[in-house]
């Protein structure tokens, strides 16, 4: 009887402790690794700053825009990891003078850029699809390599979409990419540019890598009045009065593209034109439907320059003077930064 | 016998289900969560930081002119400022317009109701769109009890219009900040209880009819919210006399209730509106910057 | 001696596990033997469903989204709901799907007791049909918001296969019972021979009737067989029965300036509750509960749905409808709410309300609508329905007579646009949305060009998914699920 009952007792201690361990058994979630590691997001942040200071040229976003489907718009980023300052270039406007600030922090599991002031980032993000598809100033470092830098949009857009945007893999900025330096060589509000140049009608050849396309169109600059590049300005989405979310950009200047289609066997004659902006050493063929204006001719016409091209931007490479005649070589880029299209001006004089 | 093992086996349920019940380690109740979280060194900081720093020290508010993810709400979208705005912004209508005289006139509203952060946004408040163009946009941030904000840095400028409209604008949205935190009370939801405009008809009525229906402009008139917050507004923008003379004209009890009962609520609070008119005259017109 | 004392054991463990046998095998029922008619009646008053399809306002185009305003806690539920996606959240657990369901079957369960029970009762045999009939009356009730909710719009062509809900017409006696679902014809024609027992049962019982508006009347009956019918297309028939409520009750609405006045005169909360009293509107047949918040996701300020722009910005000012359009918090925002219960701006549990189930402006609009697509439509008749609507919409001095529309179909245009005016925030739209195959456009951000998702016209979603709630009850239901 007593031993019966020893061993019941036995088992059923031994059954409890079973059910009592298995019973409090669970999933323990830890952060040992974190604890153990206490640097790593430093380092990380520390690795990134310092592969930002390592092109003092800058680095390259290539960034997506409704305007085109294979041209990408370049952004030529250079930070100064001293004074947190960053200089921003693109094509759609001339950098302003004023300084912009980013600051590298530390998020959750990875370190963040982030470009805290108002600056053409903020811009971009603001104007939303038609210029980039940028939808934050808020980035998560993905990965950290000498040669490519992966960031991406903390934020993908408006309320409910999913965090986490678009991942730009970041590369050095090429060293021929000078239309990104400072200085400004492509200005239509410069009589000496102008020379030769304004009202004149030339052609440009327009050579689309991509499609292996190439095309020659009748093609003429024309300066613009103040007063029109006023009213244009009251129209445009990057222009502070127009959308005050933005800054980063000089007050814009356009001017006036005429241009037609050269078809040897039809003798046409209508120039169509369109009102680009100057762009950062660029052309920049944005219509402005996003805001609105009362001029729907000169966005209908804008659109149709840039379908006509391949390119919602051309970037100005260089220019050759020889007497009266003058070359101008255009570029417009791929998602890699490659040269997905070139156009070679000739004034024909 | 049965003694031992009831304690023993007391003991093994006891123990056995002992556990770490913070899996993420335990709460330090140390840590202030709300503090920053990297504070910029030092040796990085420019004009404005040390600007902002010693405002901190004069006012006890935190001026935010960059954004970091824990400055932007998950549904509310807004800009940072320009740099160059910002500095003079915060020098000329934060320090000079708002902080310094509202320390010196009304030490007691001061005190109590300053919010302990300000953030100073580019643009507009945007709701839901970060792209939207088509809708109207807040002015400033004014729901949470402890932030304020403005928007519109970017277009700073020190012409006198502007910075009237700006620190006016500043006050109403600041009421909307104690309508929130208080509650703008029963009573005065009851006084144009069912005569308020809604959408669209508060954009289309003149000041002088919205002022005989007992709103001081339309705006007022859309809802209970919009109408505390335009009284605040009104006097701080109008002399005592003109706010008078209107009331006089329009022949409206309600507006005069209202008028009564804003001027009393802020007066409990240490300050009277009336004289806060006074002040933001003589900040804004009687000295130029 | 050990020997004995295992075979003890086992015997005693072996007679507790098989006594335990019978025990679980026989069903548990430890319900109150109900014997009285008066017992029976209050089952019958008990067995009354709440508007638990009100929810169905924020699937129609009477409403559009506004994140900004919303209660966090508000998202997870009724945003998919919002954009007809079948699953959701069920933490909120009123003024959802998973509540209707379970709701509108509880009140069959307890119709089910009565209509069972009836026939052991002892008393009076007239007052035993009164109850019966109400009882049968009730089950068709719960029946038609349930196939109505869960199932595609009524269609005579396709009825016979499209999926109904699971028919219930008895007291289950088993523990668990398991049902399939039937189709639509079948339970509709256990709703019309429900209705026509019920009827006849509550003629022979006539005198036993209770005569208060939160208990069927002949007159609610028959406004419940002129929506059956406008909802089955059979007009002939909706107007034959839309005219007997007329001729017992009168065109008889209710009068909006006299809730204008309390509107302004009163508190907006007294304003709220009195909007449905009986004791001063002519309402058909009401229900009254008083812990459950219906509106919960457009009933108060923080719900996140609100009246649509289009119908804010349409509705003039002078028509008194737009004065239920409560607007609040700021410009920016702009969003309103449409007061019709007791939901208040600031109040997201305004409980204690009366809701209603069938209105006499209902029964006009049926009416008008029937009188136009019947074979030989009749427009006059219908414009005078709906101007002894709109005639108290209006003050005096305000109210125009609309000009008379040419044709049939400007006319129907005319009776839908005020149908839908007049009823919004009753949840009656999705039906019609249902029945007319109307399009709509949900955004989850109002501004966007874009819609976040579409109902196209007769849409599979337009039947609403089995919650999940009521496939893990009966598992029967998961091979039987609303295609999609």
């Amino acid at each position: 009887m007593l031993f019966f009952m020893k061993n019941m007792i036995r088992f059923f201690i031994a059954g409890l402790l079973t059910i009592a361990l298995a019973g409090c058994e669970k999933d323990n979630i830890t952060n040992a690794y974190i604890n153990q590691n206490p640097d790593r997001l430093d380092k990380v942040s520390h690795e990134f700053k310092e592969a930002l200071a390592s092109s003092p040229t800058g680095w390259v976003m290539m960034v997506k825009s409704s305007l085109s489907q294979d041209v990408y718009t370049p952004i030529v980023l250079k930070f100064d990891t001293l004074t947190n300052k960053v200089n921003v270039t693109t094509v759609y406007g001339v950098t302003a003078s004023t300084d912009s600030f980013f600051r590298i922090a530390n998020g959750t599991g990875s370190p963040q850029l982030i470009f805290t002031t108002g600056s053409i980032m903020s811009s971009l993000y603001r104007i939303g699809i038609q210029a980039s598809d940028i939808t934050d100033h808020i980035y998560n470092v993905v990965s950290v390599s000498p040669d490519t830098l992966a960031i991406r949009g903390y934020r993908s857009g408006r309320v409910y979409t999913p965090e986490g945007g678009v991942i730009y893999k970041m590369f050095k900025r090429p060293a021929d990419w000078s239309w990104a330096d400072a200085g400004i060589k492509f200005d239509m509000t410069s009589a000496d540019f102008r020379a030769n140049l304004d009202n004149v009608t030339g052609e440009l050849k327009v050579e689309n890598l991509l499609s292996s396309t190439e095309k020659v169109l009748a093609f003429r600059l024309i300066s613009l009045p103040a007063n029109t590049n006023n009213s244009l300005r009251s129209y445009d989405p990057f222009s502070i009065s127009r959308n005050i979310g933005t800054g980063g950009f000089a007050p814009m200047n356009y001017f006036y593209i005429e241009q037609y289609q050269k078809t040897p066997y039809l003798n046409t004659t209508t120039m169509v034109r369109s009102a680009p902006t100057q762009g950062h050493n660029a052309v920049s063929i944005y219509p402005f439907t996003s805001n609105g204006t009362n001029n729907a001719n000169t966005n209908a016409n804008a659109t149709a320059l840039k379908n006509r091209l391949e390119t919602h931007y051309l970037i100005f490479k260089n220019q050759t003077r020889t007497g009266n005649n003058v070359k101008m070589e255009f570029e417009a880029y791929d998602q890699k930064g490659k040269v997905a299209l070139r156009a070679f001006y000739d004034n024909l004089l | 016998m049965k003694k031992i093992f009831s304690v023993l086996l007391a003991v093994i349920f006891l123990a056995a289900c002992k556990k770490d019940n913070y899996p993420l380690g335990a709460v330090d109740e140390n840590i202030d969560f709300f503090s920053k979280r990297e504070v910029k060194p030092r040796s990085q900081w420019n004009e404005l930081d040390y600007l902002c720093d010693s405002m901190r020290q004069a006012y006890g508010i935190e001026i935010i002119y960059e954004y970091t993810p824990r400055i932007v709400a998950g549904n509310t979208f807004f800009m940072p400022p320009q740099y160059d705005k910002a500095l003079p912004y915060t020098r000329l209508v934060l320090d000079k317009l708002w902080l310094k005289p509202l320390k010196e006139n009304f030490p007691e509203f001061f005190a109590k109701e300053t919010p302990i952060e300000f953030i100073l946004a580019g643009g507009y408040i945007h709701f839901n769109d970060p792209t939207t163009t088509s809708t109207a946009a807040g002015a400033g941030l004014n729901a949470q009890f402890y932030r304020l904000g403005m928007g519109g840095v970017n277009a700073f400028s020190t012409n006198k219009a502007w910075l009237w409209d700006h620190i006016v604008t500043l006050y109403h949205e600041h009421a909307h900040q104690i309508d929130h935190k208080y509650g703008r009370g029963y009573l005065f939801d009851r006084v144009s209880q069912g005569k308020y405009y809604g959408i669209p008809g508060y954009a289309s009525v003149s000041e002088a009819q919205a002022q005989r229906d007992g709103f001081w402009y339309g705006y007022g008139g859309y809802a209970p919210e919009e109408d505390f917050a335009t009284n605040v507004e009104y006097m701080a923008d109008l002399p005592e006399a003109r706010i008078k003379e209107l009331i006089a004209i329009s022949q409206s009890v309600a507006l005069e209730t209202k008028y009564k009962m804003v001027h009393q609520k802020y007066l409990d609070m240490g300050m009277d509106l009336h004289k806060l008119h006074v002040m933001l005259d003589s900040v804004v017109y009687k000295v130029n910057y | 001696m050990k020997k004995i004392i295992n075979i003890i054991t086992i015997a005693l463990v072996v007679g507790l596990f098989s006594s335990c046998k019978d025990f679980l095998e026989a069903p548990y029922d430890n319900r109150i033997a109900l014997n009285n008619l008066d017992d029976l009646d209050l089952v019958v008053a008990n067995a009354y469903p709440v508007r638990a399809d009100m929810f169905t306002e924020i699937m129609t185009d009477n409403f559009h989204h506004y994140a900004s305003t919303m209660q966090a806690s508000n998202a997870a539920t009724y945003l998919p709901i919002y954009m007809w996606e079948d699953e959701f959240s069920d933490a909120i657990a009123v003024a959802t799907p998973t509540h209707a369901y379970s709701h509108y079957y509880r009140k069959i369960y307890e119709a089910n007791t009565v209509i069972e029970e009836i026939a052991t009762a002892s008393g009076d045999e007239a007052r035993k049909k009164a109850i019966l009939g109400e009882a049968l009356i009730l089950r068709a009730y719960s029946y038609f918001s349930l196939v109505n909710l869960f199932s595609l719009h009524y269609n005579e062509a396709n009825n016979e296969t499209n999926l109904g809900v699971p028919l219930i017409t008895e007291v289950p006696k088993d523990n668990r019972s398991l049902y399939n679902r039937a189709s639509v014809k079948q339970v509709y024609d256990q709703i019309d021979k429900d209705l026509a027992e019920g009827l006849s049962f509550m003629q022979e019982g006539r005198a036993y009737i209770p005569r208060t508006p939160y208990r069927f009347s002949f007159a609610s009956i028959n406004a419940f067989l002129t929506r059956i019918n406008l909802y089955k297309g059979k007009w002939e028939e909706a107007l034959k029965y839309a005219d007997m409520v007329v001729a017992e009750k009168g065109v008889l609405v209710r009068k909006m300036s006299e809730d204008n006045t309390r509107r302004t005169t009163t508190t907006e909360q007294y304003w709220a509750q009195e909007i449905m009293n009986p004791s001063i509107h002519p309402n058909l047949l009401l229900v009254s509960q008083t812990n459950l918040f219906l509106c919960r996701p457009f009933g108060y300020r923080l719900g996140g749905f609100y009246v649509a722009h289009d119908l804010f910005y349409s509705t003039p000012a002078s028509d008194f409808r737009k004065a239920h359009f409560s607007a609040g918090g700021t410009v920016i925002d702009s969003v309103a709410l449409v007061v019709k219960y007791a939901n208040q701006p600031n109040n997201p549990n305004a409980a204690q309300a009366r809701y209603d189930c069938f209105t006499m402006e209902e029964v006009l609009l049926s009416r008008a609508e029937a009188n136009l697509r019947k074979p030989n439509p009749d427009i006059t008749k219908a414009m005078a329905d709906i101007e002894a609507i709109r005639r108290e919409r209006f003050t005096a001095a305000n109210y125009r007579v609309l000009p008379t529309p040419a044709t049939v179909e400007a006319a129907l245009d005319v009776v839908l646009k005020e149908r839908k005016l007049e009823l919004i925030g009753q949840g009656f739209r999705w039906y019609d949305i249902k029945r007319l195959g109307i399009r709509i456009e949900h955004r989850k951000v109002r501004t966007s060009r874009d819609p976040d998702a579409v109902l196209e016209p007769n849409d599979k979603r337009t039947a609403i998914q089995i919650p999940i709630q009521a496939r893990i009850g009966n598992p029967l239901l998961d091979n039987q699920l609303n295609p999609r």
